[in-house]
């Protein structure tokens, strides 16, 4: 079925003097924004892409950035968003898997890494020196004014890819997932709805757009014709608490690592928000005593805990803001065109109280990895895709997530879920956050490690202290064999505990602990 | 102290790399520092300089680059020296539960 592309969906029928992006220095309108994608979809044609053709965009939140992203997608070819903070190695390593030959990229990233452009056509927000060995080098603002009117877009097979969001790899290598033109439109429309967004909606975006859950604040308020205030300061967070006062945002998104800081960090508790109508946590398990914060914090505004996945284009479920009490830690039910359900090994429904798998269908669930056979059949079965998460269902089946199925260890016997344990850590009012891992043990199997990152600077006696907590709080069998104190947990670019490295900490101890400076 | 600043940002952020870092370069324009990156850093500087920095202080005035934060520690240090009752007295009550 042909259809409209994302770029038109997100850009046509609006008024062109409506504000669509806030920055520090200035403000973009519709208008100017589609005459901005329009000038990066010129340059693309022009570097000779042919609609599939992959192009890797590297940087910030800016308007550089949402210009590549929908030029790229007015053109029908292929974006391909990463971090801009990733390694020279990561970043050829990306290009490499998706064979893009065209890379917009930051100027401080473009510097940094020329190494890896070589064979690319590069454009950068602003003029760098000539990288050596590249096929041709502009920067933005020497591209030629607007030749793509905005009513120009390719019409595309809705199956047809519009990106590849490389995972985070928090748990293994990255894997391209394929997201299509279709993906993207269903899943914004789904939010859109449970969200109630209107044009009136103005969106705090302190998430980077390269990941998927900060791409969908960009989908979900261009598309309704709001607007999206973009702060790149959140290691600052009353600068951005500051901002959202000053542009009566009456919206925020983000982790539960934003929400920590923001609630044990910062000046949040003690700010009103007069506009605010309100916060959406994703992209991990928020531990319930800080949604319990969160809700005294915010009492009369809206409050969406909500679950997805990169594999769903972005998400999957919430919980509607007026159950947030009595389903306190749950992730609610399948958003708008979402069947979620949570099946045994055989396929089928679990009962109230059982564990299993969650599995999703709908028109949010990607088409598999880029060039991934095996991983796709694994993960992508008969049009459903298999989550990975371990949940239950209450008695009216909403869902309460387990684990990662990956992240059990199996002490003398008993499975262990990690996130409960850590649950029980962060109710220890000495600890930030903790992250609790897996290690091999001679009598026990496998044993628990704890990381924990102590509230303040007074860390002698902390690790007998948590020790001796966790004697009081847990069961023989999931007390921790060893605790690590850290400065802070290691963390992909969205936010999220790099596991990874954490299971590695014998081996390459990389981490510096807190007594290495104290 | 301006050095030793820059040795904590250099080994924890750059990997060791001393050229890489300007004593007036904005940590959030270089993007070397995160937003926990910056909570790591509060908690050196109050354990080596004995000072105490409220949410509020935690702004790219006071902390975005090492000359920056030079400046930012000097006047903590003169304001708690005139004022006995230093300004950790003034800090809020820990919300913690």
């Amino acid at each position: 079925m042909m259809g409209k592309n994302v770029a038109h969906h997100l850009l046509s029928g609006k008024d062109p003097d409506r504000t669509a992006l806030s920055f520090l220095q200035s403000t973009v309108s519709y208008g100017d924004l589609a005459a901005q994608a329009g000038r990066i979809a010129a340059y693309l044609l022009r570097c000779h892409a042919r609609p599939g053709d992959r192009v890797l965009l590297v940087g910030d939140n800016s308007l550089f950035w949402v210009a590549c992203y929908l030029g790229t997608l007015q053109t029908g070819l292929i974006t391909v968003p990463i971090p801009a903070n990733s390694s020279e190695r990561n970043l050829s390593s990306i290009l490499r898997m998706s064979g893009a030959k065209i890379v917009c990229a930051q100027a401080s990233v473009a510097t940094t890494h020329a190494g890896a452009l070589s064979g690319t056509h590069l454009i950068t927000d602003r003029i760098i020196p000539p990288i050596p060995q590249v096929l041709s080098q502009l920067d933005f603002a020497s591209l030629p004014s607007p030749q793509f009117p905005v009513s120009d877009y390719a019409t595309v097979n809705h199956d047809k890819l519009a990106a590849l969001f490389f995972t985070s790899g928090s748990t293994g290598q990255p894997r391209g997932v394929m997201i299509t033109h279709a993906n993207i439109i269903a899943n914004t429309e789904s939010i859109i709805s449970c969200l109630s967004l209107s044009e009136d909606d103005r969106m705090m975006a302190v998430l980077p757009f390269h990941y998927c859950y900060g791409a969908s604040l960009l989908h979900t308020h261009l598309s309704v014709g709001g607007e999206v205030v973009v702060d790149n300061r959140f290691m600052y967070p009353e600068t951005v608490l500051q901002r959202m006062i000053d542009t009566q945002c009456t919206g925020f998104a983000g982790t539960p690592s934003h929400f920590q800081i923001l609630l044990r960090k910062s000046s949040f508790k003690r700010k009103q928000f007069p506009s605010l109508r309100h916060v959406q946590q994703a992209g991990g398990h928020l531990a319930p005593i800080f949604v319990r914060e969160l809700k005294e914090t915010l009492p009369d505004k809206k409050i969406y805990i909500m679950y997805g996945q990169t594999e769903a284009t972005a998400r999957l479920s919430y919980l509607p803001p007026e159950m947030l009490e009595a389903k306190l830690g749950s992730i609610g039910k399948g958003m708008p065109g979402v069947t979620l359900r949570v099946v045994d090994k055989q396929g089928r429904d679990v009962r109230p109280g059982e564990i299993g798998e969650i599995v999703a269908e709908g028109p949010n669930v990607a088409k598999g990895y880029w060039q991934e056979r095996k991983e796709t059949m694994d993960v992508f079965r008969n049009g459903s895709l298999y989550t990975g998460d371990l949940a239950q269902v209450d008695e009216d089946r909403f869902i309460y997530i387990v684990d990662r199925a990956k992240d059990f260890v199996k002490c003398r016997g008993e499975k262990v879920s990690c996130r409960q344990i850590e649950e029980v850590l962060l109710e220890c009012s000495e600890i930030v956050e903790t992250a609790v891992v897996g290690i091999p043990d001679d009598v026990l199997g496998e044993a628990l490690k704890v990381f924990a990152v102590p509230r303040n600077k007074h860390v002698d006696g902390f690790e007998e202290r948590i020790a001796s907590y966790c004697r009081t709080r847990l069961p023989l069998h999931q007390l921790p064999k060893q605790i690590v104190v850290l400065r802070s947990l290691p963390k992909n670019s969205a936010g999220k505990v790099m596991k990874s490295i954490l299971k590695r900490h014998d081996t390459a101890p990389l981490l510096p602990t807190i007594h290495d400076h104290i | 102290m301006l050095q030793t600043i820059r040795r904590f940002v250099i080994d924890n952020y750059l990997f060791g790399e001393e050229g890489q870092l300007g004593d007036e370069d904005s940590f959030m324009e270089t993007g070397i520092i995160d937003s926990t990156g910056i909570l790591e850093l509060v908690r050196f500087l109050e354990t080596t300089y004995g000072i105490k920095v409220t949410d509020e202080e935690l702004i790219p005035d006071n902390l975005d680059s090492v000359s920056k934060i030079v400046s930012f520690i000097l006047a903590k240090q003169s304001d708690s020296q005139q004022t006995p009752h230093d300004c950790s007295s003034r800090l809020p009550e820990e919300t913690r539960p």
